[in-house]
């Protein structure tokens, strides 16, 4: 049998990928109640954030705070909150799969092995996306009423948060590989958590952070992961939508050149030093 | 027995592998000192070397920490050798593993590659896309399967309703979808009942004589060694300490067997048995003989029993696989050495 032509491999891959995808969507029944109980977490933190937020505009006695009205900045939490509540934490999974030898089983089955974590992760991601999206929209809509959405900015907002939920697997799954070398993963993961929440904007909009912070926050590539696509859903058009996909493909490329050479030095470890 | 490296179905040669294991007596600090590396290089296989041919089905077995394991993820291509080299279907397996996997198949007994709330029919499918097959051939090829592993409905049923035999059944038809040419078996019947276990080798058996699927099994079970493999490979400490029939396994190994003797009326016990012959029961109307090694022939013992009284039954009984596979385990270099059909580096 001769080698398999490099085109054929590709497209080869994207159909498993896409298989994967959608076996695990089909799985995805099985954990509704995992996912209701996420959503029942969501509601409670919306009643909370819109009501410090409704204080706070009316403390400062403003219209808007960072180009924000009261009710925009509770749609703009509620879109934020979907992004982090959605997570899957692909790193626990791959750590576990080093950890049990279950990579190396999957090596045996032609496709790749990050391409089923992929396509397992964008099903997961899928559906807890527009779970806690929907639920929370309704929250917002109860507690601040409706707001406009410029159709093209909400499609655009959509686009940004599918490239986001590519990048945030690439970063997580580097983190899952580090236990090739490391005892537990988990608490980088925490860290990373923690960190792309402050400074990823969840909370507050990257316009109302200090300068200082702003900087910063505006160069990592959290806030183009959370506060990128709910800042464009709530824009007047889609203008943001081409400077928003540009930083997640920089990121992505410096996060998915570490990825893959962190992956073929595991393999190596895996193949060549037995683990 | 000689054949080509590209016609065989496993060509091994001279394939050994080491690991580097920490050191227990470098403490952690000594660690730290540049070029006190604190490990030991660890042999998990010495040189070996063997030939598997296409179609044939062939044990590996030995006990914990001999080498099994090793030697499959040297074969499959999840581990790079330290020396030698293997062709598995004609590629090297560490260098082709991708190419590969399209032509192999592994079941492993306690790693399921079944969705467990989805039905087997959703596997079937993710699997149509992973070894690249044809809807219509995965239609034709799940008929068939359906018809020879009796799946019938079971397809449709999430897999966290079937029993244990039924699923390993469903797996079993799951890894021969793309049509295999080489199956690795690893424990395929650990944790199953008995029933399920004859079904399981029964399915194995038939694979392999329908399909030609060459069949490399590693097990610690001898039902599964003997009612499925024609050959064993016995690994021992990472050396291979028997390459040959199953039969010959037994026969060369056989320390003694038991001969039982139920006489028709009573008779006395005899005063001197034949060389190599030890009396172990006696009772007015019964004996047990035991005769030494496989070197010591049956047959006269027999005919002096016979020579005794009028004999309503004889049986004479090999001891158990089982027995023969624990004391390979215990001890190798009680096999005899005529029966060692490959010398040992």
């Amino acid at each position: 049998m001769t080698a398999r032509p490099r085109l054929r491999i590709g497209a080869h891959r994207v159909r498993v990928l896409l298989a994967h995808f959608l076996v695990n969507l089909r799985d995805q029944g099985a954990y509704v109640g995992e996912v209701a109980l996420g959503g029942g977490i969501l509601v409670v933190f919306l009643f909370i954030l819109g009501t410090l937020w409704e204080a706070t505009y009316r403390a400062q006695g403003a219209e808007t705070l960072g180009g924000l009205t009261w009710p925009q900045m509770t749609w703009y939490v509620t879109f934020t909150e979907a992004m982090v509540m959605s997570r899957v934490n692909v790193a626990r999974r791959i750590d576990e799969d080093v950890r049990t030898g279950d990579v190396a089983y999957a090596l045996l089955r032609p496709g790749g092995y990050l391409t089923s974590r992929l396509g397992a992760y964008l099903a997961e991601r899928l559906v807890r996306f527009l779970f806690t999206l929907t639920l929370g929209a309704i929250v917002a809509m109860v507690i601040a009423g409706p707001i406009a959405i410029d159709p093209s900015a909400g499609a655009a907002a959509l686009l940004v948060a599918a490239g986001a939920f590519l990048l945030e697997f690439v970063i997580v799954a580097g983190i899952g590989l580090g236990a090739f070398w490391m005892e537990d993963t988990s608490s980088i993961y925490f860290v990373y958590t923690r960190v792309s929440m402050l400074l990823g904007g969840l909370l507050i909009p990257i316009e109302l952070f200090p300068d200082s912070i702003a900087s910063v926050a505006r160069i990592l590539p959290f806030a183009p992961m959370i506060h990128g696509p709910a800042r464009l859903a709530l824009a007047d058009d889609a203008s943001g939508l081409l400077p928003a996909m540009a930083s997640l493909v920089a990121s992505m490329s410096v996060a998915g050149a570490l990825v893959a050479v962190t992956y073929r030095v595991a393999l190596a470890r895996l193949t060549v030093h037995g683990g | 027995m000689t054949m080509r490296d590209d016609e065989a179905a496993i060509a091994v040669r001279d394939l050994s592998r080491s690991f580097d294991r920490p050191d227990p007596t470098v403490r952690g600090w000594q660690r730290l000192v540049p070029g006190w590396r604190g490990y030991r290089a660890s042999v998990a296989l010495h040189p070996v070397n063997f030939e598997v041919a296409r179609g044939e089905r062939v044990a590996l077995i030995g006990p914990n920490g001999a080498g099994k394991s090793t030697t499959i993820k040297l074969l499959t291509g999840i581990l790079h050798p330290s020396g030698g080299t293997a062709r598995v279907l004609g590629q090297v397996p560490w260098e082709d593993r991708a190419d590969l996997a399209f032509e192999i198949a592994t079941v492993f007994g306690q790693k399921s590659q079944l969705w467990y709330h989805l039905p087997p029919r959703s596997t079937f499918e993710l699997l149509r896309h992973v070894y690249d097959l044809e809807a219509s051939v995965v239609r034709r090829r799940v008929a068939d399967l359906t018809e020879r592993f009796a799946l019938g409905d079971l397809l449709d049923r999430p897999v966290r309703t079937l029993s244990l035999g039924e699923r390993m059944r469903c797996e079993l038809a799951a890894a021969l979808l793309h049509a295999p040419r080489l199956a690795f078996l690893d424990e395929p019947t650990i944790g199953l009942d008995v029933v399920a276990r004859q079904a399981v080798r029964t399915h194995v058996r038939e694979m392999n004589s329908r399909d030609g699927t060459t069949i490399f099994l590693t097990s610690h079970d001898a039902a599964d060694i003997e009612q499925v493999c024609e050959r064993a490979i016995v690994l021992q400490a990472g050396r291979i300490a028997f390459d040959g029939p199953v039969s010959t396994l037994r026969d060369r190994f056989v320390r003694a067997r038991s001969i039982d003797v139920r006489f028709v009326d009573p008779v006395s016990a005899p005063g001197t048995v034949p060389p190599g012959t030890n009396l172990v029961e006696t009772e007015p109307q019964r004996w047990r003989l035991e005769v030494e090694g496989a070197s010591t022939a049956v047959g006269p013992v027999v005919a002096w029993v016979i020579a005794h009284g009028p004999v309503a039954d004889v049986h004479v009984a090999d001891p158990p696989m089982e027995e023969v596979i624990a004391a390979i385990y215990r001890d190798t270099d009680a096999l005899d050495p005529v029966a060692n059909l490959q010398a040992n580096p």
